[in-house]
């Protein structure tokens, strides 16, 4: 792992542990959008999954009743052991050690969900369409966000069409008028 | 004969409207080939027919395959020549002395598609690479704003990418739609006992650019409205 990588994933694992232990959800969310532009840029597969493990950590707590769950303190406690399990995985170079660090993050959450269906694999998928979409944001192409996050176009197009991405004047190349010209001369349309 | 290649993008933005069955008749109109890369074919079909989601979207879009509709292309360059013009589209911008890889290996198969057939359009609903190959230099200012970082062009590769791309023409599902209302296909939304309400012409041409660009389909408000007066 570059070091500049792996400085900004200490950071961002540092800030997380504070913002979890103050219960602080705002503090969470911004952890997780911190590691998009790493994502962008390095596509490293650590900055990525770092990121949707914070994003599906800050989706579940905002839930309503996760902080009244009686496993919620043991669960806490195994969340914060493990991010500075990971946190030191970065440090000294162990990418195995993260990858099951970070494994068992989404374990343990999966088991404050056993009573709410499917509410976890939701807060997932949303957290990498989310997450792939910040790398779409930072001007990647929609196919290699998607592939990015082991996600498909079809999940992730039309959440993008509800955002406000291709307002952004820059995301325009050629006058529309131009556009529709070529398509009438290409179907011999007056 | 004339021929279109499409882009995943597309293909999705028109099924989720419902708005798939135009293309044969489009394709009618055109007297030539619709053609789908292996990759797309990948992404569109087999991939989510393998799953729960998206699985009946899947067999529609195969219904049309199997129809004729389309006609499966197999990109004739070398795995080489492909990955080097993934490279090429992915070494034209830098930061921090990194190479940013905007694109990915199936959107330049159909790009090397329409290359090998000299299509007379792509048709593609994506931003990136639409830039990439019309105006690098936007792509370069959407990746600068973002990153917060200076992002630098590498103006030789770009060039060269752009020279590879020379004359390739760019249209989204919104032009297969414009072309789709203004060959009154689309009247039958506006239809009731086989009466045409024209005082809803507007709405309908209005209502489907925005339909495709809510899923997806990258395109403006203020291109949409720009549409909306050329009629």
């Amino acid at each position: 792992m570059q070091e500049n990588i792996k400085r900004d994933l200490i950071y961002v694992l540092k800030n997380t542990i504070r913002a979890l232990k103050r219960g602080d959800l705002a503090g969470l969310r911004e952890q997780s959008n911190k590691t998009v532009h790493n994502s962008s840029i390095y596509q490293d597969k650590y900055s990525i999954s770092i990121s949707v493990v914070i994003f599906t950590l800050f989706k579940v707590l905002e839930k309503e009743n996760t902080s009244h769950d009686q496993n919620w303190p043991s669960i806490r406690k195994l969340i914060l052991n493990e991010l500075n399990i990971s946190k030191n995985a970065i440090r000294k170079d162990k990418p195995y050690i993260l990858s099951k660090s970070l494994r068992k993050i989404v374990q343990s959450l999966k088991k404050l969900d056993k009573h709410a269906g499917h509410f976890m694999q939701e807060a997932s998928e949303l957290s990498k369409i989310k997450k792939a979409y910040g790398i779409y944001r930072h001007g990647i192409s929609i196919g290699k966000a998607a592939d990015l996050l082991g996600i498909s176009r079809w999940e992730l197009q039309p959440y993008l069409g509800k955002t406000r991405e291709s307002e952004n004047p820059h995301s325009q190349s050629k006058p529309v008028a131009e556009r529709v010209k070529i398509a009438k001369e290409i179907f011999n349309i007056k | 004969m004339k021929s279109l290649v499409f882009d995943t993008g597309v293909i999705i933005s028109l099924v989720t409207n419902n708005l798939l069955w135009i293309l044969p008749h489009l394709k009618k109109q055109l007297r030539g080939k619709l053609l789908l890369s292996e990759g797309v074919k990948e992404e569109i079909i087999n991939r989510p027919l393998r799953s729960k989601k998206f699985k009946l979207e899947a067999l529609i879009v195969q219904d049309y395959y199997r129809e004729g509709i389309f006609t499966l292309v197999k990109n004739k360059f070398s795995q080489k020549k492909t990955e080097e013009l993934l490279n090429l589209a992915n070494s034209c911008f830098q930061t921090n002395g990194h190479n940013v890889k905007v694109v990915d290996k199936a959107e330049i198969e159909t790009l090397m598609v329409v290359i090998q057939n000299k299509a007379d359009a792509m048709v593609m609903d994506e931003r990136t690479l639409r830039l990439l190959i019309e105006g690098p230099e936007k792509l370069e200012h959407v990746l600068s704003s973002r990153l917060h970082k200076k992002v630098h062009i590498n103006k030789a590769n770009a060039r060269k990418f752009q020279e590879l791309t020379k004359g390739i023409n760019i249209i989204r599902s919104t032009e297969l739609a414009y072309i789709a209302y203004k060959m009154k296909l689309l009247d039958k939304y506006i239809t009731a006992k086989k009466v045409i309400d024209n005082s809803l012409r507007k709405e309908l041409l209005e209502g489907t650019l925005w339909a495709l660009k809510l899923n997806g389909c990258s395109i403006s408000e203020q291109e949409i409205n720009q549409i909306l007066r050329m009629n």
